[in-house]
């Protein structure tokens, strides 16, 4: 009988665990896998998710609304986490995530991952410092991305408004 | 095809904004409104029934001073009309170069169905609803449909009753409570002089060229009147009831004089001339056509079959966009509304200084400076249209909106 893949013969592709050590199988073993069929709704934009999901097999496109547009963010593979952000802000989930493909993912609760962290568990500490690893490397990109955007846009605007103002003082006698 | 006014000033401010390479972010902020207003006004009417009206103030835009536009009272009056009316205002203001910007209020009523005491009543709760945002540095009305000097009076009394004694918050207010000489007569007299000075540009006078004028209001009976004076033959006029015709001119100081006489105000049953249905009036040969009543009343088919040279607009938007176009096909002189009927608000410019300076101006005086003001702002129009290639109506959008913009931009945004 093949052996069905779990979430960390894949760790090497996802940025969270892909520094995991090789025993850390453990802990996800302790949690059931589910199959997901290509086209079910994993989590909902604005739901309360209770999990943080491990994807095993197959593909998930991350998908955001602004304003009653669906964008696709990303698509995500075998080895990647969702509900890091959620877990952690006690918010509502911040994207609507589908399966592409076939899916198998493991579900943890937050109960049951904080409960291994509070035991020190080394796997779950290890997922713990990736995540922190990867929020903040996300947030420096962020810094720099809004920067970005706030010199390009204002770049723009002073631009357009000076063409405005040279236009109508030279070439115009009102 | 057929326009609203709204969408025919956006086809001309899209025209100007073209000629002047003003981009989109630009537009939205010449097109914005500073400040839009929307107030019940609650009365007890006469009958003790309490009844409650809207009442609106769109104050378009103060890069070049205080605002300035008409108060009206009718049953049509929405908030989209008056912020189109508002920001008509703030280029008609910069067309003539007086330093205003441009406003436009009114209240959504019945006041043909109201009594002089309602109509009081109406107004200074109006006027105490508004009195925060009015002031003569600030936003200052005037008169417009269905609304009158007497109705001036209330607004600077009650706004007196605020902020003290205050004739310059309003104009257009009679001459005993620091009213101009000449008011009345303002817009008239300015489509008279646009018509003086477009005929001009071609070496043509008044004296013996024919005229049509349709509406036989305040505007219409003033510009006639000025026009028959110098010699013009007004072969045919209208109003709301019907139609008069004179082929060797009518004789208007008497018309004058029979419809202020008439207990419905009407010139239908003038003795002195032929009678005739209003529709007609646009089928006559003429040399001048001054349409001065309402909105839109020359469609694609009238003008198609007009004859005319010249139409000087004394109404506002009486020609529709795509009736401009056969106009200019046609090589008919087009005077545009946002210059020709400018004379009231450049008057009502007058009386705000009288007012600021307290000083009496003469008759002789307002009559001069408004035909140095529209002989100015003719010849920037002309100047602009022969530059550019452009119909006048463009041309004096363009001029509007130049002003406005190049204020703006000096005055900066940040």
């Amino acid at each position: 009988m093949a052996q069905h893949p779990t979430f960390f013969h894949h760790r090497q592709i996802c940025p969270l665990c892909q520094n995991l050590p090789p025993n850390s199988n453990s802990l996800c073993q302790s949690c059931p896998q589910e199959n997901i069929p290509q086209g079910k709704e994993i989590c909902r934009e604005n739901h309360k998710l209770h999990h943080l999901i491990f994807i095993c097999q197959g593909e998930v496109e991350v998908k955001k609304h602004f304003q009653n547009t669906p964008f696709s963010i990303t698509t995500l593979g075998p080895g990647s986490i969702l509900g890091e952000v959620e877990m952690w802000t006690n918010l509502t989930s911040s994207a609507t995530v589908i399966a592409k493909k076939d899916c198998k993912i493991h579900k943890m609760s937050y109960h049951f991952f904080q409960q291994k962290l509070q035991e020190q568990h080394p796997t779950a500490l290890n997922i713990f410092f990736e995540m922190v690893h990867l929020l903040a490397h996300r947030l420096k990109s962020m810094n720099e991305k809004i920067i970005s955007l706030l010199h390009t846009s204002q770049k723009g605007k002073y631009e357009e408004f000076a063409h405005f103002k040279q236009q109508l003082l030279q070439n115009w006698d009102f | 095809m057929s326009f609203s006014p709204l969408e025919a000033t956006k086809l001309y401010l899209s025209k100007a904004f073209k000629v002047l390479e003003i981009s989109p972010r630009i537009q939205k902020l010449l097109l914005t409104p500073y400040r839009e207003i929307k107030v019940e006004v609650p009365i007890e009417r006469d009958n003790g029934e309490i009844e409650i009206y809207m009442g609106y103030r769109v104050q378009h835009n103060n890069a070049r001073g205080p605002m300035k536009g008409g108060i009206r009272y009718h049953p049509e009056v929405d908030g989209e009309e008056v912020s189109n009316l508002a920001s008509l205002m703030t280029w008609k203001t910069a067309v003539v170069n007086i330093p205003f910007g441009g406003a436009k209020g009114g209240i959504t009523c019945a006041p043909r169905e109201m009594s002089e005491r309602e109509l009081e009543k109406l107004t200074r709760r109006f006027t105490e609803r508004l009195h925060i945002v009015l002031g003569p540095d600030i936003d200052i009305p005037a008169p417009d449909v269905n609304t009158n000097a007497q109705v001036m009076a209330w607004i600077m009394d009650e706004y007196s009753k605020y902020c003290g004694y205050c004739p310059p918050v309003v104009t257009g207010k009679p001459v005993a409570v620091g009213g101009i000489e000449g008011r009345e007569e303002a817009t008239g007299r300015g489509v008279f002089l646009a018509t003086k000075h477009a005929l001009a540009a071609n070496q043509e006078t008044i004296e013996n060229k024919t005229f049509l004028i349709q509406g036989f209001g305040n505007v219409g009976s003033w510009a006639a009147k000025f026009i028959h004076e110098h010699g013009g033959k007004i072969i045919a006029v209208s109003d709301a009831f019907g139609g008069l015709s004179h082929p060797q001119g009518i004789d208007i100081p008497k018309l004058i004089h029979y419809q202020n006489n008439n207990p419905n105000r009407s010139i239908v049953g003038f003795p002195e001339a032929d009678a005739m249905e209003k529709e007609k009036l646009f089928q006559l040969s003429a040399d001048v056509l001054i349409p001065a009543a309402l909105g839109g009343v020359i469609t694609k088919e009238i003008a198609q079959n007009l004859n005319v040279r010249y139409i000087i607009e004394g109404a506002n938007g009486p020609t529709l966009p795509d009736a401009d176009e056969i106009l200019f096909q046609k090589e008919v002189i087009v005077v545009p509304d946002i210059y020709a009927n400018a004379g009231g608000v450049t008057v009502s410019y007058f009386e705000w200084v009288q007012n600021i300076q307290r000083f009496a101006w003469t008759h002789q005086k307002v009559v001069q400076e408004l035909d140095r003001i529209m002989e100015k702002a003719w010849k920037k129009i002309r100047e602009i249209a022969a530059r550019k290639n452009l119909d006048l109506r463009t041309a004096a959008f363009v001029l509007g909106v130049g002003r406005v913009g190049k204020t703006v931009a000096l005055r900066g945004i940040t």
